[in-house]
């Protein structure tokens, strides 16, 4: 029979502050598909958006402000708001801001509308307005996608241009 | 109102653009061990422990069971808190009412991020909280909220470009005399004006950074005789979800920082906030917010906050110094950015602030921003 082997001794500890730390990380990604429901009212929202073109709000049946996009309770009183009305398709630019082009994008403006007959406002894309005319309080009109390619989401509505 | 709860101890990593030296666990632990020495405490004098950061930035999900091995949480109570920009402020707040509910003597708060595990996709990572069905399909950046906000500010008060500058100019000159700082290079106004545009009146010098980080305070109502930092106000204020609800023009806009300093000024009874704090820490993301909410805290009448930055009263020399740290300008690990604008105002009511010691300070205003534009407020005093 073989001698057993005889271990090699330790090396004496050597305290972590005096090793040489080689910077390491292990590299890896994260892909999960989703599916967001946009529920009983968004769902109300962009199906006449895709059938009609048109933009509707929910009125608060005690403060009667009108909140588009629609919520079923209103965002002040908490009450259940049922009165859908049409909104639009003008309104007023509340503010913007301009991003140049990157790697991933053009180049975009995103502006918060206040619709005709809305209370709230509406974070979307301005479309083609010249900088020289941006200003608090701009008259804008709602760009709505041709029937044929609306599929119930945001997006049907393109954006807003100058009117 | 409960304990009377003071901090008694507060520390940081140095905050900078990577981390790769230490594991999350690790950088935890640098902060936690500093806490504990400027406290004077050995760990088993944490009862508790609150801490936070937004995983969605690291990919690591349950990232409090992670976190134990630097917080040193295992075999105590351990609650973790997530609430956008100002996790930080609400973990000061959660632990100031645990202690202040009487349910722990002593309460230790730990906020952390490792925004360079998803290096240049901070953006991707916050657009995850942005509702998928109105906002998510048009926003392409974070960036806009606060653009947004920038322009309506800006048409209301006519302040230029070169005004709001100055906030970060001054922030990196406080900076320079901060070693836990990400960004302390000296900046000038042409300088800010001459970066790179990116979501406009927004340039890149007016933006914060994004740092790897984390800070650790402890609150407790049994201070002995160690210097306190007393807690004399703290007030929260939630928002709506969507960006058309929380701008100015919405029929419910409310200002939530005007409201939670009003209530927070109650609290302490504090009335002419702009005599009364000898020191401000406030988390300001980006220049031009820094003017808006210099104006909401009362420090300044509503459009004439660039003054503050103008005359020098904002320098840390100043008759009001804001951010003598540089602020969430020079170091943003999310997670922790919050917390250390209450280490940065505790170790000031303490006298403990070393280099960035402003001279008196006897009353501090701490402020968190975080989400839809919601606000927390949090007032220190050397008297309880
Ligand atoms: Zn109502």
């Amino acid at each position: 029979m073989p001698p057993d082997p005889v271990p090699a001794p330790l090396a004496a500890p050597v305290p972590i502050a005096a090793l040489t730390i080689e910077p390491r990380a292990v590299e890896g990604r994260i892909r999960i598909p989703y599916r967001w429901p946009a529920g009983r009212t968004a769902g109300a929202f962009l199906a006449r958006l895709r059938d009609e073109g048109r933009l509707y709000g929910l009125r608060c049946p005690r403060c009667k402000q009108v909140a588009v996009p629609p919520r079923p309770r209103c965002l002040a009183c908490r009450v259940p708001s049922e009165d859908w009305v049409a909104v639009g398709p003008e309104g007023e630019l509340l503010s913007w801001t301009t991003a140049p082009a990157a790697p991933a994008r053009p180049a975009e403006v995103w502006a918060l509308v206040r619709l005709d007959g809305a209370d709230t406002a509406l974070f979307h894309r301005l479309l083609d307005v010249p900088p020289d005319r941006l200003r608090v309080g701009l008259r804008v009109r709602a760009d709505v996608a041709s029937p044929t390619v609306r599929r119930g989401a945001i997006t049907d509505l393109i954006g807003f241009c100058a009117v | 109102m409960g304990e009377r709860v003071a901090i008694i101890g507060a520390g940081q990593t140095p905050h900078r653009s990577r981390r790769l030296d230490v594991s999350a666990p690790e950088l935890i632990d640098e902060a936690v061990q500093a806490a504990l020495a400027d406290a004077g405490l050995e760990p088993d004098g944490i009862d508790a422990i609150v801490v936070g950061n937004m995983e969605h930035f690291e990919g690591i999900h349950l990232s409090d069971l992670w976190a134990v091995e630097g917080t040193g949480g295992v075999g105590k109570p351990h609650l973790k808190i997530a609430t956008g920009g100002t996790t930080g402020s609400s973990l000061a707040q959660a632990a100031y009412y645990l202690v202040a509910g009487g349910m722990f003597p002593t309460v230790l708060a730990v906020g952390w991020e490792r925004l360079s595990d998803s290096e240049g996709e901070t953006t991707t990572g916050i657009v995850t909280a942005f509702d998928p069905i109105y906002e998510r399909p048009t926003l392409a950046g974070a960036v806009s909220g606060l653009a947004v906000m920038a322009c309506q500010y800006q048409a209301r008060t006519g302040v230029r470009a070169e005004e709001a500058a100055l906030v970060v100019v001054q922030a990196r000159e406080n900076a320079a005399r901060n070693p836990h700082a990400h960004l302390s290079k000296a900046v000038t106004v042409p300088e800010v004006l001459a970066s790179p545009l990116l979501s406009s009146p927004l340039r890149y010098l007016d933006m914060c950074p994004t740092s790897d980080g984390a800070c650790a305070v402890v609150f407790t109502s049994r201070p002995g005789a160690r210097r306190a930092a007393w807690v004399r106000g703290v007030a929260s204020r939630h928002n709506h979800t969507l960006l058309g609800d929380v701008a100015e023009g919405a029929h419910d806009y409310i200002n939530t920082l005007e409201q939670a300093a009003a209530d927070a000024y109650g609290q302490a009874g504090i009335r002419d906030p702009r005599r009364e704090f000898d020191v401000v820490e406030m988390y300001e993301p980006c220049t031009w917010a820094a003017l808006e909410w210099a104006e909401s805290l009362g420090l300044a009448p509503r459009g004439h906050a660039a003054a503050l930055w103008a005359d020098g009263t904002a320098r840390r020399d100043g008759d009001l110094p804001i951010n003598p740290s540089g602020g969430v300008l020079c170091a943003n690990p999310i997670g922790a950015t919050g917390l250390v604008r209450v280490a940065e105002a505790s170790a000031q009511v303490r006298a403990a602030a070393g280099p960035l010691q402003v001279d008196g300070v006897r009353t501090a205003l701490v402020t968190g921003f975080g989400g839809s534009f919601w606000s927390e407020v949090m007032i220190l005093g050397s008297e309880a």
